[in-house]
Formats: structure tokens, sequence, C-alpha cells
């Protein structure tokens, strides 16, 4: 009906259902210590449909079009594809789970295409027939590049505001809290471990590429098997399937993946008949493994506030490039705390979902941690006035407000009028 | 901090640019629609008469102009209903029936273009997917797909013509022409800054937010 204008209508749709929304949760949301978190929650499911936009703007395949088999989706709809063209042609790099497997994307995973360039197994003519005109390094050099600008920006408000699988955890809360269970915590000590273990996480998997890449680079196997061969479903089809050693894990590519085929935008029968490889491939796009680390961290995400942002690899890349000296310095987006109106009662400690404690812990100034998710959810729990506040580029876009004292003189004007 | 009053304002202005843009935006796409087109359905039929042969479209959509040159059809702008203008296609059918049922562009391997079509009749079909780069493309840059993913090689039915019409030979039933973009010709004699330019880029956006923040941060201290 709408032909050509199809996805412009849905864009302009999309862009004031943003708007009207974000309007709405402000005018109209009365309780104070869940104003944030609606706006947060809000900011998340725009993010999520903004990350899948291929998914409703098509094009779409026709029944005979070569990539109908994997779905009705188009396989990506990457913005900014004309301008990087083969040089970078797998789209921008955000530091957020935004997986490469399923269909529809619009961005990339940051950390699947350090993976996948360091393993050069792309390049033409072998494997997949993928062509770059740029070489590995150079590649790797322009997702660097997009981290730092984009952790210098925002930091970890992108694991906080922006990241799907953030979302997910927050659904899995959300559900825990409406059976009416109490969330666990970890012990100081394990919480600053379980932060320390995302850079060892990640460090394990780049190495592990650089070494299932060894024939590729050097000439040399490290690993028995890891030669390169011919296409699919032989030698080079099991080495193919660990380029990406961190994504035979991840959570997050089952749950794309299962979710899109869920709602009928990836056909499940071509995912699970092409098997090939070690017995733990159980599809085209999926491992055992990664369906094992997703029922577990479901588990572990239900117990304990967003227990894969505390180990996430990914997070640990924008705060390596936020939260720690000298870009931490320099970093626009920081958690901000008066230290004269702080009484240290610690319900920013206790209403904090990854344990961060520098905000309760530190005098004053800057308390961003590597930690810490600018979820603000202290800021909006803080019963002091501006006592806590989030700041963009110096300045203050929330900050926490005497939420109690509003109540009270709500309830005490309200007992006025009655009488 | 975000007050009701401060929101609003913002959000209306916000709301207006959108619609402003959006408003723009329809203006300028597709520009294609101010033009006149001619529409066609799958009963309509090409006939090349000298050839005896024929072209058939599977689904509607409209072009802004199809003549027959040099016995092949060429279709400028052509595109199917709901899809994206995918540009101008030269057919020719020779002792066969050509039925095609999609021509897209996609983003996959770089922009790569294919036209999905069914052959009756044993005979000899050209086409030309009109692509952009006028400089002969590599065979290798192409594939003709069989049912059952065969990927098929030059020389398996078909071949590649110097100025980037694929013939088809013998090949009936339903199959793809796929051209991927690989590049491999048209960045060789580029100039580094072109070659290069993503990268670049980058870096020049990098520098431009280090010293952006730096700045900030600096007079905040002040």
């Amino acid at each position: 009906m709408f032909g050509d204008y199809y996805p412009s209508i849905v864009l302009l749709i999309y862009a004031i259902v943003i708007v009207g929304g974000i309007i709405l949760i402000l005018k109209l949301s009365r309780d104070k210590t869940r104003k944030i978190s609606s706006l947060r929650l809000f900011v998340q499911i725009v993010a999520l449909i903004a990350i899948f936009m291929g998914l409703i703007i098509g094009p779409f395949n026709q029944p005979n079009s070569l990539f109908y088999p994997l779905g009705t989706s188009p396989r990506d709809r990457l913005i900014g594809a004309d301008i990087l063209g083969n040089q970078f042609p797998d789209g921008i790099s955000l530091p957020i789970l935004a997986c490469y497997y399923p269909n529809g994307r619009t961005v990339t995973c940051a950390l699947w295409q350090l993976q996948a360039y360091i393993f050069p197994f792309w390049d033409y003519p072998r494997g997949y027939e993928v062509i770059y005109s740029t070489s590995g390094l150079e590649k790797i050099a322009i997702v660097i590049g997009m981290l730092v600008v984009a952790s210098l920006l925002l930091g970890r408000f992108f694991c906080g505001w922006l990241c799907p699988f953030g979302l997910y955890q927050d659904i899995l809360t959300r559900i825990r809290k409406l059976v009416r269970r109490r969330h666990l915590n970890f012990s100081d000590k394990t919480s600053i471990k379980l932060g320390q273990s995302r850079y060892i996480i990640i460090a394990v998997f780049l190495i592990l590429s650089f070494i299932f890449a060894s024939y590729t680079i050097f000439g040399t196997e490290i690993i028995p098997g890891t030669k390169l061969g011919g296409p699919q479903g032989t030698e080079a089809g099991i080495v193919s399937n660990i380029n990406e050693p961190f994504c035979l894990i991840c959570p997050m590519r089952p749950l794309c993946i299962l979710g899109e085929t869920g709602i009928g935008q990836m056909n499940y029968s071509y995912i699970s008949q092409i098997v090939y490889g070690p017995f733990w491939i159980s599809g085209f796009y999926l491992t055992s493994i990664n369906l094992a680390v997703l029922v577990a961290v479901t588990i572990l995400a239900f117990a304990y506030r967003r227990f894969w942002c505390r180990i996430c690899p990914l997070g640990s890349l924008t705060a390596l490039f936020s939260s720690f000296t000298p870009f931490k310095q320099i970093a626009l987006t920081k958690l901000q705390k008066d230290e004269h109106k702080c009484t240290k009662c610690g319900v920013c400690k206790r209403v904090c979902p990854t344990q961060a404690t520098a905000m309760y812990e530190q005098k004053g100034g800057d308390v961003t941690e590597s930690r810490c998710m600018l979820c603000a959810r202290c800021v909006e729990i803080c019963p002091y006035e501006g006592a806590l506040k989030l700041d963009f580029a110096g300045k203050t876009m929330l900050k926490s407000r005497n939420w109690l004292q509003e109540d009270k003189s709500i309830d005490k004007n309200a007992s006025n009028f009655s009488h | 901090m975000l007050t009701l009053k401060t929101c609003s304002n913002t959000a209306l202005t916000g709301l207006g640019i959108v619609i402003l843009i959006a408003v723009l935006f329809f203006y300028f796409y597709p520009n294609a629609q101010a033009q006149t087109r001619q529409s066609f359905t799958p009963s309509d039929s090409f006939d090349i008469q000298s050839q005896n042969g024929s072209i058939r479209f599977a689904l509607n959509g409209t072009f802004s102009s199809a003549t027959l040159e040099n016995d092949a059809w060429v279709f400028n702008d052509l595109r199917f209903n709901i899809s994206r203008p995918q540009g101008n296609l030269t057919v020719s059918a020779e002792n066969s029936n050509m039925t095609i049922f999609s021509y897209q562009t996609i983003n996959f391997i770089g922009r790569s273009e294919f036209l999905r079509v069914e052959v009756e009749g044993l005979g000899r079909q050209t086409v030309n997917l009109g692509l952009n780069d006028s400089k002969p493309t590599s065979g290798s840059e192409w594939s003709v797909v069989t049912p059952g993913s065969v990927f098929l090689a030059e020389g398996e039915g078909w071949k590649l013509l110097p100025d980037n019409t694929v013939v088809l030979t013998n090949l009936t039933g339903n199959f793809s022409i796929v051209h991927y973009n690989l590049g491999l010709n048209s960045d060789e004699n580029l100039p580094f800054y072109q070659k290069h330019s993503i990268i670049i880029i980058t870096a020049i956006v990098l520098a431009f937010t280090v010293t952006v923040c730096v700045v900030i941060n600096f007079r905040g201290r002040k």
C-alpha cells in the first residue's frame, strides 16, 4: 500500500513514538523513585528496535530470493553501509551486544568485529568469498577508534541504557520482583573479583583468536586442525566455527536467534539443518555451549541483578576507555557526588545493580567506576537534593531530588484539601 | 536537571525538527515518483519476436521506460512494488521464455546485486544488471546459483562479456544470477586517501572527540 514510502513512514512513526513516549513518561510518572527507571526501560526498548530495525523496514526477502531460506527479514540493514563500502562492510562498531548473527541489525557488536578481523579467514578467495579492501590491522584500528569515541562520549551508558542484553536482564529482574523474590548479592570481595575477571575473559578470547588464526597469520598451526582448507563442511568449516571464539559461548547469540525465530523473522529449519564440525555445533548459528551459557546466565541474572554485566568482556572494553586514567579524566559522561550533601545513608549502594561502591565510599567529585553502568538508579533513589548527579559534558542531566520531602508535602496538601 | 517544562519545550522542539526532516525526506525520496512511470503485471509479456523469446515478471512493478534495443529489452529504473528502486536491467531471451522473480541489491559481501529468474526452453539468454561501475568485472565476482545452492562457475552454462553482460546457454529452471561487489578492480588506482578513507575519517573523529573532551573537562575544572 505504501510502496517505496514504507520505510520512511515507519521511521517517522518510530520517531514520533520516541518523542511522545519520553514526554508521557516524564509528565505522567508520579512515583519519583521510578521515573528514571521507567525512562530507561523505554530507551532500552527503543534501542532494541533501532538495533534490529531491519526486521521492520526491510527490504524483505521474496520467496524466490537467495536469502529466503534464512528468513523473510533482510540479513542486515547497516547504517552507513554505502559510506563504509568494502573498507568496512560490517557496520558501525558499538560497545553493545548488537549480535552479528540474527537478521536485520543496523550496527554491529565490536567484540565480534575484533575477533573476526584478527582471524583473517574472511579474506578472499578463502572461506565465504567475503571481500574487504582493507587489511585486518586497519579494520581493527577502525573498531578501536570507534570504541574509544563511543566510550569517551557515553562510557558505560551504553551498558545501562542501550544494550539489548541489559534489557533482557532487567526484564528478569522485574519478573523476580513480580514473584516477590529478593535478589542476592555477592560479597564485596567477590564483586570486585568478578569485575576484574572481565579483563581476563576478553584477553583470553582475543588471544584465542590469534591462536586459531596462527596458520593464516604466521603460516604455522599452533593448534592442530586450525589450518585453512576448503569450504564449509570440511576442515575449514570446522575452523570457521572457531574464528570468533567468544561468540561460541556468548549468551546473546542464541537469545537473538531463538528470539527472531520465535517471532518468525528467521527460519529455524535453516539454522538447525546446517550442521557440521564438532559435536557441540548445534546448528548453523548455534552451539550447545551458547545455549548452556544462556540458561546459566538467565538463572544467575534472575538471582543477581545484571549478572552478565559484571563479567561482560565488551563492558570491560568500554570501562577501559572511560573509567581508567587517562580516559577517565576526559570522558564526558560522569557520575558526580557532592560530599557536602551526602549523609552516607548507603541507599545508593543498596540499589546499585552491579554493586558498585564508589558513589558511597569516595568522598566527592567524579565517582564513576568501571563497575558502574550509569543506570542512574542511585541518582533516582538518593533522597538528598543534588547529592548525586549524572553529568554529560559538564551539564547535569539527572540529579537526585529530595523525594521524601516532596512526598510529605504532597500528602500534607492532600490532607488540607480534604478538610 | 530535567524539569517538566524544560522537557516539554525541548521535546516539542525535537518533534518539530523530526517532522520537518520527515517532510523534507518524503519530498526528496524517492525522487522518481515525480516522473511518469509505467506499471507492469505478471500478465504482461515483453516479446522478442526476432529471437523467438519473451520476458515476463512474476510480480507487479513499474519502470520509467522499456525499450527493445538490439534484440534486448532495456528496463530503466525498474522496481518491484514494496521494494527500493533497483536500477536499469537489460535482458534478452532466444528460443526461450524468461520470468523474472526478483531483482535486488543487498548488503552482503559489499553491495551485491542479484536477479532471480525462471527459464523455460533450451536457448540463450543475456542479462545485464546495470552496474554503476562501467569497468569490466572479473568472472570470479559472479555466480549463477541453482536451487540447492549449487554455485556454477564461469563456463558452466554461462559466461561474462566485457560489458558485464552475463550470457546463459542451455540453462533452464530456476536460478539466480549474482554479482558480488568485491571491488577487486575498483580500488587499485585510487589515491591513498580514498583507499583508506574510513580509517582516516575515524582518526579525525577520534582526534576531534578527544579535543572536545579535553576542552570541556579543562573548562569545567576552571
